[in-house]
This record gives structure tokens, sequence and C-alpha cells, in this order.
């Protein structure tokens, strides 16, 4: 309970925080242009946007959009998490798993054409969705071969350098293999009709819940069930006690038999393929195509730190990502609300990461006295 | 020679009370008093609260109550958060730990040096000034030592040298010693009782704690008898034998240890051919090893730590490579491991009790089912059966294993491995740490086991337990089999010798 | 073979050694903040913000310099003294979440470096009116050796010339701090007590040394020398644009682990890592890369090295 107060605390210290800031931006602009000031009021633009994220169907319907890749990318954190193991490498595995997944929906839109529509919808999504988790499995275990017993962040330094490559690769692949000639940007084209996952306001009873102009689709439920079945998985599974043990004490696993490797891979792979699936929200659930906004998105940092809010629980993380579904989206709206420029969603977000960090260190027990 | 009667004692502590953050009362009123040119003995079982009293007088452990004075004068600054180590030291009170607290990347003199060092043109250390300074404390109390040796290449005896030199360099007047003697072979312990002799001579005050009540009698003037967190009683050594200090120390006349019947040696359960192990800074650990062992006996190996015994554990267990050398099982054999460093090895602290009785056996088609998933009325009846059978305390199965006490953690690593049916058992310095009644408890089971059938060895630094329960008696010094012995001819001096490298 | 041969050749000119040294100055720089912040105990995951501060800083500084009417040298001089203030602020930062609060380290550089991105995006498009670049500093243009008269004069060997004097102030700066930090990590008081906080918090303790601001000042050292790197990427091309430094932090802190916390093998290791930077345009033309390849090589021969290093030595 301690633990929820304080992350919400911090994330009201975190707006705060950005409250200042937006309040100096206007006086910063006129140093370097020479123009004189035109003041933003932080909280009518708070108001403005937070207000209209949970104040309306609209806004809290994109909040629970971001919400439902942010449970999966907060997994990917989570579950090398218990083994002891960060997975920075979030961003790159969304991306491998991004472009693999659209790459399986283009591939198979020939071959699935002629198929009744509920057919071909299972085959697209079904095939999307385990090339999207292998190729962040993969990923994943990529960062795994970087672990070292003992201290020392060489998984860290090499995950951050592996989403650069990630990035690079995945640039390399749309611009010269799945490009749409007719956009004009780098992207791929649009995947089929029939690959794309359903809208929960579509769902009779939930029209009311879910507003139909706003991507909130069967991602979400999945992703819930995800989070559910990791919780169980490491309550009660073999697999589960596996990773516990490790990153709970690494050498006493070890000497009860208990590979430290296996647990590493094991728990990076599941964790990537978490991440991999994410994608499945943002392109076979909103974007249609795989380009420029799945780059930008930054959902796998922004998964590190809901899985920090949420302490690291596979459950805890769904109200997290709620948290911080709707930060994202009030955030996002600033811009549009506001002259302020788009960086300052980058700047309130690193502030809500910041924040998430100083309280989880405050509310960690503290050592031996 | 002591203070003259009357004068104020040097060193004075009253009414110290030290609470753990778990809540749990560490020190209850306990006090303390040291006399310059006097060595007093702090003496108590494990868990008694000796580390924690002097670490509460040299300023390491936050105190919640209790006065300080020296020569006479009250201490303000005690029992109060500015009471630091820095503090400490600056009115005279040196501490030399039990885990030196020394800097491994850094040299003797560096170390020795550090937080006051010596400058050279303001802002730059003078090393050679440090240097100097080590060479001379070295010489003119007889601790021989490198000041230019980094520490990480240093013996444990070596390491505490330089412990000591920390200390008086900081012009320490009273030397507070922290089983000293846990690390040092019999002559070793010689020498350094002659170091404090000379000490003491020259009007410091000395204070040591050990649990080896012969030491004591060898070495100190007085004794103090800590029970519980609270003093049992204050003796001048003239009068305190060793069965008043047991007394004292338990509470109770200690039980005589029960006989046990002569080994029924079996088939060969373990083989250790010239085995050579590496350490962690890559020097020879274990050299040329040879041992066997058979079922239904058990084989001591004694020796001083540092001399090979965590390696060739850890390399019995598989958790170190062997560089030469064989480990032969008979067909079907099997080993459990009671390691020596519970906390890293044997337990996972934040699991519970149920938890850490499975670790290594979670596998196992009881403990679990298909699809990997673990049967967890089948691991907490497991739970409740050990516990009750080794009388772990609490029992409860649920508890987390860290909120248990030394001894009953070390009762539970052991009830974990002898569950596991092997046909051998290592055991590696299974009273460390651990409380007089659970020694005995752990005696005890090793007994049973061995009368069963299982072949255990039991490596440990304390001779005592050693020569109490082994049938045969192997001494392992720089990772070599030295010296061995069976129970009915045991030589205690020819022992001490080899421990010590002595031919 | 033709191809490999005329690879070589390109290794071993003066021009690769040059072009490797200059783009192994950002990295130097960062690596030795590193050091400082690592051997302290604080292993400095936000090198990579330090850098995005430090080039800002730079920028911003000789701008204002200018605009101020300072002469090209003195504002060159404020530029590089805002750059490593921007990095000591960043490095502030992380030591109060690190040491001050002590949370994770790697959480708190995460964060921290975080921040640095979204505030260096934030104050380019404050002051500068575009998101993605600055205009171009003329005072961060810098005058090699190689272009002084007296020295065109002596008449040195061409590779002398090319390989040894055809750098900037920030490089030179840089070969010194080497042996310098080596010295104040080893013979100075100070960086005794470094190394006995991050080697045995205990004995540091005992000692009578503050871990909080040893740790400090060890984080200090790492924003003003992180940030100077920072201003080395600025001056290359005398301008900042968002996310300049490209992962050069991470790839820093590769070196530190090559490194095993000796200022020379941070030299040598950084080298290594500029090289295949440095070739990378040459590699394309003989071997036909694609261009994201030869863009990806730093990180790719980082993670190879890296994956080396961890499997021959400890951490």
């Amino acid at each position: 309970m301690r633990a929820v107060l304080g992350g919400v605390l911090a994330l009201v210290c975190a707006l705060l925080a950005g409250a200042v800031l937006i309040a100096l931006v206007p006086t910063l602009a006129s140093w370097g242009t020479g123009e004189p000031v035109v003041p933003v009021s932080p909280w009518a633009a708070y108001r403005a946007t937070f207000g209209g994220v949970l104040g309306t169907r609209e806004g809290v319907s994109w909040a629970v959009y971001h919400a439902g890749a942010l449970v999966l990318t907060a997994l990917a954190v989570a579950i090398p998490l218990r083994a002891g193991l960060f997975n920075i490498g979030g961003e790159g595995q969304l991306l491998l798993g991004g472009l693999a997944g659209t790459a399986a929906a283009l591939g198979l839109a020939g071959v699935v054409g002629p198929a009744p529509a509920p057919l071909a919808m299972v085959v697209l999504v079904g095939a999307s969705a385990v090339a999207a988790a292998a190729a962040g499995a993969a990923w994943g275990a990529l960062a795994a071969a970087f672990t070292r017993p003992g201290r020392g962040a060489n998984e860290v330094i090499a995950s951050l350098l592996l989403n650069f490559v990630a990035a690079g690769a995945c640039q390399y692949v749309v611009k010269h293999h799945l490009l749409d000639a007719h956009s004009g940007v780098v992207q791929t084209p649009s995947i089929p009709l029939a690959a794309r996952l359903g809208r929960l306001a579509a769902v009779p009873g939930l029209e009311r819940v879910f507003d139909p102009n706003t991507p909130v689709t069967w991602a979400l439920p999945a992703a819930l069930v995800a989070a559910v079945a990791v919780a169980y998985a490491f309550a009660r599974t073999r697999w589960g006690y596996e990773l516990r043990a490790t990153g709970a004490n690494p050498d006493a696993a070890r000497a009860a038999g208990i590979g430290p490797r296996r647990v590493a891979v094991s728990s990076l792979a599941i964790g990537g393929a978490c991440a991999g699936l994410a994608s499945l929200a943002l392109v076979h659930g909103h974007y249609g195509h795989y380009g420029a906004h799945v780059f930008a998105g930054q959902y796998g940092f922004l998964g590190l730190a809901t899985a920090l809010l949420g302490r690291g629980h596979p459950l805890g993380v769904v109200p997290a990502a709620l948290l911080f579904g709707v930060l994202f989206q009030g955030a996002s709206e600033i811009t549009l609300e506001t002259s302020l420029p788009a960086s300052i969603v980058l700047i309130l977000q690193a502030l809500a990461i910041t924040a998430v960090v100083a309280a989880g260190a405050l509310l960690a027990p503290r050592g031996r006295g | 020679m002591s203070s003259a009667p009357g004068e104020p004692p040097t060193v004075a502590l009253d009414g110290v009370v030290v609470r753990y953050p778990t809540g749990t009362i560490a020190l209850d009123g306990a006090r303390f008093t040291l006399e310059r040119g006097s060595i007093r003995g702090l003496v108590g079982e494990n868990g008694a609260g000796k580390s924690t009293l002097l670490g509460a007088l040299c300023g390491f452990v936050p105190v919640v109550a209790g006065t300080l004075a020296i020569g006479g004068m009250s201490e303000p600054a005690f029992a109060t958060r500015s009471w630091t180590p820095r503090r400490a030291i600056a009115r005279g009170l040196g501490m030399v730990h039990q885990h030196f607290s020394l800097v491994d990347a850094l040299s003797v003199c560096d170390n020795v040096a550090l937080g006051r060092a010596p400058r050279w043109c303001g802002a730059f250390y003078d090393r050679r000034r440090a240097r100097d300074e080590v060479r001379e404390l070295s010489t003119r109390y007889g601790l021989a030592v490198d000041p230019d040796a980094p520490v990480h290449a240093l013996s444990l005896g070596e390491r505490q040298r330089v412990e000591i030199l920390k200390a008086l360099a900081k012009g320490a007047t009273a030397l507070v010693l922290d089983e000293p003697t846990a690390v040092l072979a019999p002559p070793e312990v010689r020498s350094l009782f002659a170091v404090l002799r000379e000490l003491a001579r020259g009007g410091c005050a000395i204070a040591i704690t050990t649990h080896k009540l012969g030491e004591v009698a060898e070495l100190c003037d007085a004794v103090t008898v800590l029970r519980a967190g609270r003093v049992a009683g204050e003796l001048p050594m003239a009068r305190a034998t060793p069965a008043e200090i047991a007394r004292l120390m338990m509470g109770k006349d200690p039980e005589p240890v029960p006989p046990r019947a002569p080994a029924r040696r079996g088939q060969r359960a373990l083989q250790v051919a010239g085995l050579a192990v590496d350490g962690d800074q890559g020097e020879h650990a274990v050299r040329d090893c040879s041992l066997e062992l058979f079922a239904g006996e058990i084989l001591g190996i004694a020796g001083v730590l540092g001399n090979g015994q965590r390696e060739l554990v850890e390399a019995l267990a598989g958790l170190r490579p062997t560089r030469a050398g064989a480990i032969t099982l008979p067909p079907g054999g099997t080993i459990a491991f009671v390691h020596e460093d519970r906390a890293r090895h044997g337990l996972v602290g934040a699991m519970s009790v149920a938890e850490n009785l499975v670790l290594g056996r979670h596998h196992e088609s009881t403990f679990s089912g298909r699809w990997g998933v673990l049967r967890r009325g089948a691991i907490h009846r497991e739970a409740v059966r050990l516990v009750a059978l080794h009388d772990v305390r609490p029992p409860d199965p649920e508890a987390p294993a860290a909120t248990l006490s030394g001894g009953n953690q070390q009762k539970l690593v052991l009830a974990r491995e002898l569950a596991r049916g092997t046909s051998a058992l290592v055991a590696a310095q299974p009273t460390r740490g651990v409380d007089l009644g659970a020694t005995r408890a752990i005696r005890d089971e090793l007994v049973r086991a061995r009368d069963r059938g299982v072949a255990i060895l039991l490596v440990s630094a304390e001779l005592d337990f050693v020569l109490e329960l082994a049938d045969r008696v192997c001494v392992l010094y720089r990772g070599r089999v030295v010296l061995e012995q069976t129970a009915d001819a045991l030589d205690r001096d020819a022992i001490g010798r080899a421990m010590a490298g002595v031919a | 073979m033709n191809d490999v041969y005329e690879l070589v050749t390109v290794i071993v000119s003066p021009e690769a050694f040059a072009a490797a040294l200059r783009i192994a100055t950002p990295l130097v720089l960062a690596a030795l903040g590193g050091l400082f912040a690592e051997t302290g105990g604080v292993p400095d995951i936000a090198l990579e913000g330090k850098l995005l501060a430090g080039a800002l800083g730079a920028v911003v500084g000789g701008y204002f310099a200018e605009r101020a009417g300072f002469g090209a040298g003195a504002a060159f001089g404020v530029a590089l003294a805002s750059a490593a203030a921007c990095g000591v602020a960043l490095s502030m930062v992380l030591a109060a979440l690190a040491v001050g609060l002590r949370a994770d380290a790697i959480l708190a550089g995460l964060a921290a470096t975080m921040l640095a991105q979204g505030a260096t995006r934030l104050a380019c498009s404050c002051l500068f009116e575009s998101e993605s670049n600055t205009p171009t500093i003329a005072s961060l243009a810098v005058s090699t050796p190689a272009s002084w008269a007296w020295v065109k004069d002596q008449g040195l060997p061409r590779w002398v010339e090319v390989a040894l004097l055809s750098h900037g102030p920030l490089t030179y700066l840089a070969l010194a701090l080497v042996p310098a930090c080596h010295v104040v990590l080893r013979h100075t008081p100070f960086g005794l007590a470094l190394v006995a906080a991050g080697g045995n918090e205990k004995a540091a303790r005992a000692a009578g040394i503050s871990l909080a601001w040893t740790r400090t000042g060890g984080l200090v050292f790492a924003g003003a020398l992180a940030g100077l790197g920072g201003a080395a990427l600025a001056v290359s091309v005398q301008q900042f644009a968002t996310d300049m430094s490209a992962g050069r932090g991470y790839i820093a802190l590769a070196a530190l682990v090559l490194a095993r916390g000796r200022a020379w093998g941070v030299l040598a290791a950084t080298l290594a890592f500029a090289l295949p930077e440095a070739l990378a345009g040459d590699a394309k033309r003989i071997f036909a890369f694609p261009e994201e390849l030869a863009l990806a090589l730093p990180y790719l021969v980082t993670l190879a090295l890296l994956a080396v290093a961890g499997a021959r030595w400890r951490s």
C-alpha cells in the first residue's frame, strides 16, 4: 500500500516539476529569439490535457490503449528483474518484434487472401504474434549472452548498444526491402485489414466503456492475460521458483544446481518476447503499418518505469501501466493544446521516470543499521 | 599489571543497549571495563553479543542507551549519532575487526594511511612517508609485513597484522580485537599473544573476544562473560576456571558429551586423487590433495581458514573447476553439501523455510508435477516433517528463512541436505556463527547420520569440534593433506604443528 | 585480396590514426569521467546524457559569448566552461539519486540520461527555434597546430604533421588528462579515498572517509570530464544536433570494462573502439557495405569486444 501511494506521490511530484518547467519555457524561448514572452499557464495546460484524459471517455480510452502496450513492455522488464537482471533492451526488442510481425502479416497476406475473414484474422494475427515474440525473444537472449556472474553492468551496456543496432537494422530493412514507395517516408505498406486487431468498442456492451474512435483493441485483454500468466508462473511453477531463487541469491541457487545461464537466457528471452508482442498493440492495433511512429514511442523505457512503479510484480504493473498511460496521453496532448515544443513530452516522461526511481529508493527497506 | 587500585579504569562502558533494525535487543544493559596494561577477555557463545559490544564501544554499531567513561571522564558523544569510528579513534579506541576492513585494491601502507594520508606539496599523497611509518611501527611492535604488498595478496594472518598496525598508527591506547584467533594456526596464535602482551606492557589496554576458553586462560588477566546480551559475570583470571566460565556462559552446567559408538566402516564413498584447484586470484589453493572417504565414518579435515578448504569443497560440489586430479564416486554415489557460507551458498533468505527445504530437490517428481507446476501441498508437508524432525525453531514453514537465528538456519540447511538421502555428506564449517545448543544438535545429527551409514567429510577450523567427532583426522595445510591420524591415536600437538606448517 | 590489401594500407595510414584519435576524443574524456565515478563505487550509466548536456552547453556558451562580444579564443573558453558545468549539473542529479537517496546506480543513470535527452531538446527548441539542431558557432572552430605558420615552416615529415599535429585543443587535453587522471587516482589523498569508497565501504567509513562526499566528488569529476567530451562532439561539427551522442556514452562504458580500472587502459580501449568508425567510410567504399551497416559498425565492434572481454576476464 505504501508503495502505491509512494508511486502516485512520485508522479504528482514529477508533474509539479513539469509545471515549473512549463512556466519557465516561454521565458527561455524569449532569450533565444528575442521576442516578448508569451506566458503559458501550467495549470491551464494540465487542466486542459490531463483533465481531458481523465474526464472524457475518449481520453480514458487513449490512456488505456497506451497502458495495454505498457503492460507488455513492463513485463519485459519485470520477468528478468525477478531473476536479478535488468532488461534495458526493451526498445530494441519491441522494434524487431514489430518488424517481424509486420513482415509476417505482409508476407502471408497473399496466402490467406481468399480465406474467410475470421480464419484469415486468426492466421495473420497468430503468425504476426509468433514472429514478433520470436524476434523479441531472440534479441533478449542475445543480451543474455553478455551477462556476467557477480557485479558488472555488462548486460546493461550490451542491451543499450543492442538497442542502437536494432534501430539501425530495422531502418535498413524497411528502407531497402519493405518500403512503401508511395508514402514518401520510411515505413512499410499497410498490413491487410484482416490482420488488424478488432476494437473492444465493437463488442456489444463495451461501446459505452471505450470510445470507438480509439485503438483499444483485443491487445488489452491479451496483455492482462499475460500479466496473470506471469504472476502464476512466478508463484506456482518450477521455472518461476528457479527464477526467484536466482534473483534472491544467485550463489545459493547455483549451489543447488540451478544453472544461472539457463535462467538468464529464459528470463530475458521471455521478457523479450513480451516486448515484441507489445508491438502488435501498436502496429496491428493502431497504426496499421510499421514506421516512424513505432520508432519514436519510447514504450521500452516507459515500460521500465512502469515495472519499477509496479515494484516488479507482474500484477502490480497493471495499475502502474494505467497511471503511465494517463501520463503519456496527457503529455502528448500538451503540445496540441499549447504552444509548447514537442520535447516537453520527453521531459515530462523523464521527470516521471526520475520520480519513480527516487520513490523506489526512498521506499526500499533501509539496509542493516 | 593493571591500573593502581582506586584509579578509575581506562575505559568503562555501562548500561549499553543496542537494538537491531528488526527490533530484537542485541545488548541489554551490558557493561565492560578495560584497564591500562591489562588484557581482558570477552566470552560468550555465538549470538551473545560480543562483537556487538565491541562494535558499540568503537562507534561501528548504533547505540540506543549507555554511558562511556575514558580515564574517569564521561564521554558525552557516546550513545548519540555522533559516536563514529573517527570519534572513537580520536579518543584512542582502536578496533581490529573479525572480518577485516581493508581495501583489497590498495597496498598495506595505503590502507594504514587511509583517512590521514601524509601530504607532499599540499595536494599529493606522500607514499614514501606512509611507507616509513609502517616500517617503523612494524619493527617496534614485531608485526612483520611488507608495506608495498597489495592487500589482496596477503594471507589472513598478515591481514590481521595490517589491521593492528592501522589501529596503532592512529594512536590507539585501547586495542579491541574481535575473534582474532579464528583465522590463526596455534603457533601464529602464540606470536599474536606475544605481541599483545608487549603492547600491554607498554601501557595499552587490550580486550579480545574468543570462544576458545583455553586461550582466555592463557592470555587474559580478567574475563567478562556475556549471555543473551547481558553480563553474566566478571572475574579476574585467578578465580575463573573453565568450568565456571562455561557455566556463566550457558547459565547452567554443560551437559556431558554422550559417548558415541565406534565407527562401522563400509564401502568407499568418495575418492580424491592428486586434486589441484585454483583460487579466486589464480593462486594454487589446493595442490596435490588426496583423500578417501568411507561409508559410516566421519573424516575430519582440520585446518586454519584459508588453506584451501573452501576451494576444495567448492571443487567437490562442482562450483569450481579443477586444474588437475580426479574426484571419483562409486556408481550411484551422491554427495550433499553444507557449505561454509550458509548465507551465500546455503539459503535464500527472502524465501520461506519450506521453499528453502526443497531447494535442489524441487525438480523431483514429488515436488514438481506436469508442465512444471509445483506441488505446493507436498512441499508444505515435507517442510513440516523436516522442521519437526530437526527441531528448527520457530517451526513455521512459511516464515522467511532470513528471520531464523544462525543456529536454526544451519539446522535447516543440514535438514535439507540429510533429506536428500545421499551416500556422502560434506559439512564445511558447520558450527560457524552457531550457538552452543544448535552446535550440540548438529553434532548429534552428524553422529546419527554416520551411524546410518552416511560417509561424512567434516571440514572445520574448530579443532575441538573436529577432534570430538572425527573417526579419522587429516590436516589441510596450504592445499595439501599433511597429516592423518585415527581417533584412537590422536596427537594434538602434532596436529597443531601441522596446521601451522611446522614439521 | 586487392580489397584487403587496400584496407590494410588505409588502416596503417596516418590519416586513419588521426581520424581515430579525433573520434576517440569524446570517448576518452567520457570514459575518464566514468572511471572516476566507477572507482568510487557508482557506475556512471549517465555518460550518454552528460555528453549531450556538454555538447549543448558548449554551443550555448559559445553562442551567448559571441553575442556578448567576446573574442574567438575567449568564447571558446566560455564554451568549454559551460560544457563542463552542464556535465557537472547532470552529475549532481545522478549524485542526488544514487548517493543521496541510495537508488540503484543503473536506474538513476538511465533516468538522468533521459532527463538530459529531453532537456537538451527542449533548450534547443526554446533558444534556437529548431528542435533538431542549432546554428553553427564559429568560435567553436578550432585551429590545429598543423595550420600554424611556424609549424609549416619546420618541414616535418608528413606522418608527424597529419597523425600528431592536426588535432584540436580538446584532443591534446584528452591525451594530457590520461596521465593526469592516473596521478589523481593513485597519488592524491582524494584518489585514495575514492578507491577505498569503491573497494570496501566499511574500511572507508572506519577511516573516517565520508562515502557521500567522496562519491559525489568522483561524480563531479565525471560530469566535468564527460561534459568536455560533449564539447568535443560539438566542436567536431560546430553545432549541436539532437541525440548527437548516438550511444557514445555506452561505448565509453564498454571501454571502461575493457580498461579494468586503469587510466591507460581507457586510452587503449577507446582507440580500439574509435578505429572502426574512423575506417567505416573507407571500408564502405572498398567493400561496398550498405550505409546502415557502416553506421552500425562501431556498436557491433564494441559488442564483439565486450563479449570477448567478459569471457576472458572477470568483471
